[in-house]
């Protein structure tokens, strides 16, 4: 799993004015149209495990398959809303469960001196010290295929992102005199932990959230093209990618939808995290 | 002293760090008491440990020795609840009000919160509350809805002294109250306080390095240096008739009301020592202007002394027979 940078540099920077301090517009924009079409695609578009053989490796704007169809006649639009779904589905399940365990561990340890934090740290860095994706391979293979495990796998590896950065902010938090006082009004610790401390992680947390969805789907869509992800017959972005290698001279646009449709959801993703970035800091110099 | 109960009588405190492992022993033997409407003012420079002492009576930094009793109680002693009760009746004032009010929560929020802690009343109850401690701190009701980054630091203060009013405490602590303000505004935040205690008959430790202010708001003077009080008394004894050289000192610096008034300042030469290697015998020695050997060996305890206040000196009051050295900038 790539290492998360809320702090990238505005993307402005490097797409010209068009994204000028619009980056969150034209993210949030990008990122619901994807959702959009992952949720109602899959309705609207023909079934993606029909196969007709006599129509097999269409190219794009074919008659009834805009988007040609692949090695078995399946439809490609269809196959790649579904994917969308599936790869949708994964990286926003995955990233909950990664921001949760995540945030609740470090607030725990922000809130708490002495063996629980120093337990929650250590395993925060013991998990870093791994690349990811090799133990995301080992502990699948393990447990097995399907959904369910692979949120599970997913998400349960990568919180160590957001326990880091969570806790580092939360602890300069508890520091604060605001919650100095709040102990001395007599808040009790989920009072204070609810009440000053998450709304004051909240900004980073929403930051982080935007580039792990997409830190997620490049996970998931590589584990699915090792064949470790989607279940046989479930199409995903990433064992579509996979298929079609062996058509790549034949029929490029087999790669190049798949590959299209992952970069145009990180991207999204990417600038949507960016634009919340100079939102949310914009927010914070004036109120300090 | 009066033969009334003490409201706050802490004994013997004493607070350490441990910074790297060694023993930092920030608040070291101090005692100070609070009678039922009295204002005490704790005075010494930065780092003497005044703040720690707010914080160690309030239950943040735990007791490495001592005790203290509110109203006749052991709070230190106390259980859970037993506990929480007397803390509700001492509330905290912090220093700076930029930081001590959360910038993302408004006003009645912030105000609402002791009562809802504490559980008191219902939402329409305290709602009525916030608007009464509104009126008291003296700011419209249309602060309500605000937020501390749209307030001034004056108002803000107002806000945080509400906040201690909530529930409705006997005694009040404030830490250096005003030093994060304006001058213009310090006056009206002091009166406040005074007007406070005026009305209620709140009790007042009020911690400064503003002797001052002291001599306008308090009874009685405890005055500490490196973790220790060196002398207490009455303001007035205090004041005009320091028996401690440091206690000298702190007076001599305040600046002088009338231009060229032929004040005479009382230098102290370096730095506070750190409390890290605090020095052997007196604790002020190194600075003290009427060392003697004596001073270098032996530590002087705290002991009545001439004016009905007590100070921990060995030659008490000499420093005022000594020539003193005139400031030539000042002249």
């Amino acid at each position: 799993m790539a290492t998360v940078t809320p702090t990238a540099a505005p993307a402005a920077t490097r797409l010209g004015p068009l994204f000028a301090g619009r980056e969150f517009l034209w993210g949030a924009l990008a990122v619901l149209l994807v959702l959009l079409v992952a949720i109602v695609g899959p309705w609207l578009a023909q079934d993606p495990a029909a196969t007709t053989l006599d129509r097999r490796l269409l190219p794009p704007f074919s008659d009834g398959h805009w988007l040609g169809t692949d090695a078995l006649g399946r439809d490609l639009w269809a196959r790649i809303v579904t994917g969308l779904e599936w790869s949708i589905a994964v990286a926003v399940a995955s990233t909950a469960i990664a921001a949760l365990i995540g945030t609740v561990l470090a607030l725990l340890a922000a809130e708490r001196a002495g063996p629980v934090r120093t337990l929650v740290l250590q395993t925060v860095d013991a998990f870093l010290s791994f690349p990811g994706l090799v133990v995301a391979i080992a502990v699948i293979a393990t447990v097995g295929h399907g959904y369910l495990p692979l949120v599970l796998t997913l998400g349960g590896l990568s919180w160590p992102v957001f326990a880091r950065v969570i806790y580092a902010e939360a602890s300069s938090l508890m520091q604060r005199d605001y919650v100095l006082a709040a102990r001395l009004a007599g808040s009790s610790r989920t009072r204070i932990l609810a009440g000053h401390v998450l709304p004051g992680v909240a900004p980073t947390l929403l930051v982080m959230l935007a580039f792990h969805l997409a830190d997620m789907l490049v996970a998931e869509s590589a584990l699915s093209f090792l064949g470790l992800g989607a279940p046989l017959g479930e199409p995903s972005l990433g064992n579509m990618l996979a298929e079609s290698r062996q058509y790549l001279y034949v029929a490029p646009w087999l790669m190049f939808v798949p590959a299209c449709a992952i970069v145009l959801v990180v991207v999204s993703a990417n600038l949507l995290g960016d634009g919340l970035t100079e939102r949310l800091r914009g927010r914070a110099r004036r109120a300090p | 002293m009066t033969g009334r109960e003490p409201l706050l009588d802490a004994d013997d405190l004493r607070v350490t760090f441990r910074p790297g492992g060694r023993e930092l022993r920030a608040v070291d033997g101090v005692s100070l008491q609070v009678l039922p409407g009295e204002t005490v003012a704790l005075v010494g420079e930065s780092g003497s440990g005044k703040s720690t002492v707010a914080l160690a009576l309030m239950g943040v930094h735990p007791l490495a020795g001592g005790r203290v009793r509110f109203e006749g109680r052991d709070v230190t002693a106390a259980g859970g609840a037993e506990r929480k009760a007397l803390r509700r009746r001492m509330q905290l004032i912090l220093q700076d009000p930029y930081g001590s009010l959360d910038p993302r929560w408004s006003v009645a929020r912030i105000l609402a919160e002791p009562l809802v802690a504490h559980d008191v009343g219902t939402p329409e109850e305290r709602a009525a509350r916030v608007r009464e401690l509104l009126g008291q701190v003296g700011l419209p009701l249309d602060a309500l809805e605000r937020r501390p980054p749209q307030l001034s630091g004056g108002q803000r203060q107002r806000i945080a002294i509400a906040r201690a009013l909530a529930l409705e405490p006997r005694l009040l602590i404030a830490d250096e109250p005003v030093s994060a303000l304006d001058v213009s505004i310090q006056a009206q935040i002091v009166n406040l306080l005074l007007d406070v205690q005026r009305t209620r008959g709140t009790s007042l430790l009020v911690i400064t390095h503003d002797i001052a202010l002291v001599h306008h708001v308090a009874h009685r003077v405890v005055v500490m240096y490196l973790g220790r009080v060196v002398e207490t008394g009455a303001v007035d004894d205090v004041i005009l008739r320091p028996q401690h050289p440091y206690t000298a000192a702190l007076i001599s610096a305040v600046p002088a009301r009338r231009a060229g008034g032929a004040r005479q300042r009382i230098l102290l030469p370096g730095e506070p020592p750190s409390p890290l290697e605090p020095p052997a015998g007196c604790r002020f020695h190194p600075r003290c202007p009427i060392a003697r050997d004596r001073c270098r060996i032996e530590s002087p305890p705290l002991a009545p002394a001439a004016g009905g206040g007590a100070t921990a000196c060995h030659f008490p009051g000499e420093l005022g027979a000594l020539p003193l050295a005139r400031d030539e900038r000042l002249a």
